[in-house]
């Protein structure tokens, strides 16, 4: 079935063929919108950023090899009498995904000068202790607010990385270093 | 060259998918997104900055993150009724440029917390083109309103008029360029090792649990570089949770490697979205490919799935389905055996002509106009005068009424329409009372012909007059 105009069907409905190209005025504004949101999407993707709402979508990219070890992070605590004991900061507010990603990338840093998520071109130890302190400041803060028993009374903080393996027995532990609450003095101790 | 690439974004065409895709990404990202977060913010405010790095956004704007205390209120109730008018397309573009910025603030408040949600990277740039595109006011109380002061049918009011597509056209390009974007980085960070199936194989085992955040040492970094534990972390494994089902396909080395090879594939040639013909053979393994990664690692991408079907060209799918089913239900119907008579005024009947016509392949339907002397000569005068004044189905000489014979006709168009029938469950009272509801609202829903619509010489045997 064909649709045929009316004899006094008004223009508007009747198709145009080979119309020719409206002015320029009616593509500027879409291709300025295009361009605005593809252009930095694919600049992101191009040079591997990936610093929200841009992505170069690395997830699931870097290559993994089985039977590979993992590392963990992990705190533990001191009272100003006791001895260092594991601490569960995921317990109080902090998703273990959100704090350790965050940790690793922005404050503890990556070997992998490109990493996506942030890499720290340039990292000194210097940096790398005003980092770290000022990281285990906001957690001790943070954690007294969410009423973390014993948080008022540490004396220090340790770090400690330990490797796991596949079937996820750790098998070796070592501490990469000491924050001290009351000076706000991150002590570097690895390797 | 330049016509083509104006042809691409600028083709007239339907453009009411915008309205669609704007009622349900921003009821999805108000309900999964924006108000869980907004519940969350009192929490977030009394953060440590030491706790969060500003996104890409926050940054842009120089916008502070997290937010003052005071201020979560006003945020959180910007966001819920932004979000809530942008849905129901009240001031839609005002609302939609309000939300986004709430979106924007919120979604990136939280990944800026150490997790890029990538669900909500796509859906900010999809708020981002329905603020301008057109077409995505449609469906909307704004259409609404503008319908009460002009009149005229109310469907066409709402879905608006055919119109630039470039919208469409760019949701394709971002959904594409994203898929294309991971298949390369892939290649990037893994080489084309990541297709032997190792990494995938590694992530559906278990071991990125999502307990604690395995990190992962580089291979071959050297002391100088691994000054900070001598081991040198590089990277963070991504976690998931591989169920049962991953294990099961990590623990068989051919099939990660197979999935592997098809993840990449899929996307590497996502770019084929932007093909007419092959838009639908991208978008749905699409939503497949989703559902089984949430599946497998727990990992569902819900706003990219639901993304890509509504991009979906659903006219050309329920045809091709309809291709399959014709094999299984072909038309029994001799030629010419079936009369349907319609309402030769009513928008809505001459759509369903216009559909059956095309759907009718064997010519089992012979059409007539109830206005027309063949409905009379059919019926009888009188009789064609107490029926029902839409649609009259004539089989064997016997008239079928209201939803019993918009069932007969699909009964006879056959394939996929034969599944219409599964509404004879309810019974034929509720049925009529559907089918005369809509029929006493045709005029004004549907509205009346714009045009004459006159048969081609092929179809004319087809018409009684």
């Amino acid at each position: 079935m064909s649709d045929a105009p009316c004899p006094d069907a008004p223009l508007a409905i009747i198709p145009r063929v080979n119309a020719p190209l409206p002015s320029w005025r009616r593509y500027a504004l879409p291709h300025l919108w295009i361009v605005l949101i593809l252009a930095p999407l694919l600049v992101a993707g191009v040079a591997g950023i990936e610093r929200w709402p841009w992505s170069a979508c690395a997830m699931f990219a870097r290559y993994r090899q089985p039977g590979e070890l993992r590392w963990r992070f992990g705190l533990l605590a001191r009272p100003a009498d006791g001895e260092f004991a594991a601490m569960e900061p995921e317990r109080y507010g902090l998703r273990p995904a959100q704090l350790w990603r965050l940790f690793f990338v922005h404050v503890y840093g990556s070997t992998d000068p490109h990493l996506p998520q942030g890499a720290i071109p340039n990292d000194t130890p210097a940096a790398f202790t005003a980092r770290m302190q000022a990281w285990f400041a906001g957690l001790c803060i943070h954690l007294r607010q969410r009423g973390m028993p014993g948080a008022d009374t540490w004396a220090e903080l340790r770090l400690d990385l330990a490797s796991i393996d596949p079937a996820g027995a750790e098998t070796s532990r070592r501490i990469i270093g000491i924050y001290t609450t009351a000076s706000g003095i991150f002590r570097h101790t690895s390797p | 060259m330049i016509r083509a690439w104006l042809r691409f974004w600028f083709a007239d065409g339907p453009i009411h998918v915008l309205g669609i895709v704007r009622v349900v990404m921003v009821l999805n990202a108000l309900l999964l997104q924006v108000w869980p977060a907004v519940r969350l913010l009192p929490f977030f405010a009394i953060r440590p900055t030491a706790l969060s790095h500003p996104t890409g956004f926050h940054a842009l704007f120089g916008l502070p993150w997290p937010p003052d205390p005071g201020w979560t209120m006003v945020i959180g109730g910007l966001a819920l009724i932004s979000g809530a008018t942008a849905c129901l397309g009240l001031a839609t573009r005002i609302s939609l440029v309000i939300f986004a910025g709430c979106f924007g603030y919120l979604a990136g408040g939280l990944s800026s917390l150490g997790v890029v949600d990538h669900a909500t990277v796509l859906t900010f740039h999809v708020l981002l083109v329905l603020i301008v595109a057109p077409g995505a006011t449609a469906w909307s109380l704004d259409a609404l309103w503008a319908w009460r002061r002009a009149r005229g049918p109310l469907l066409p009011a709402l879905r608006g008029p055919a119109g630039s597509r470039w919208g469409v056209q760019l949701l394709l390009v971002l959904l594409s360029a994203v898929y294309v974007l991971s298949g390369i980085a892939k290649l990037r960070w893994g080489g084309l090792g990541w297709a032997d199936g190792n990494t995938l194989g590694w992530y559906l085992s278990g071991q990125a649990t999502m307990e604690w955040v395995p990190m992962l040492a580089g291979h071959g970094v050297d002391a100088a570089t691994a000054w900070r534990d001598g081991i040198g972390l590089q990277d963070h494994a991504y976690s998931s949770h591989a169920s049962v089902i991953a294990r099961w396909i990590a623990a068989h080395p051919p099939l990660p490697m197979l999935l592997s090879l098809g993840a990449l594939g899929f996307e590497l040639g996502a770019w084929l979205m932007l093909i007419p013909r092959l838009r639908n053979w991208v978008l749905l393994p699409a939503v497949i490919f989703h559902a089984t990664i949430g599946q497998l690692m727990a990992h569902s991408f819900f706003d990219w799935q639901l993304l890509c079907l509504l991009l979906v060209d659903w006219p050309a799918a329920i045809r091709a389905l309809d291709m399959v089913l014709r094999r299984i239900w072909p038309q029994s119907a001799e030629p010419g055996q079936i009369t349907v008579l319609y309402d030769g005024l009513c928008g809505l009947c001459d759509a369903t002509v216009a559909w059956a016509l095309d759907v009718d392949r064997k010519g089992c339907l012979r059409f007539a106009a109830l206005q027309s002397p063949a409905a009379d000569r059919l019926l009888g005068p009188v009789e064609t005068r107490n029926l029902p004044d839409s649609i009259i189905v004539v089989r064997d000489g016997q008239p079928l009424v209201r939803s019993d014979a918009v069932l007969a006709m699909c009964r006879e168009l056959g394939g996929l329409w034969r599944l219409a029938a599964i509404s004879r469950v309810l019974p034929r009272r509720l049925r009529d009372y559907l089918y005369a509801w809509v029929a006493k609202r045709r005029y004004a829903l549907f509205g009346t012909l714009p045009t004459c619509r006159l048969p081609t010489p092929a179809q004319r045997g087809r018409f009684l007059v």
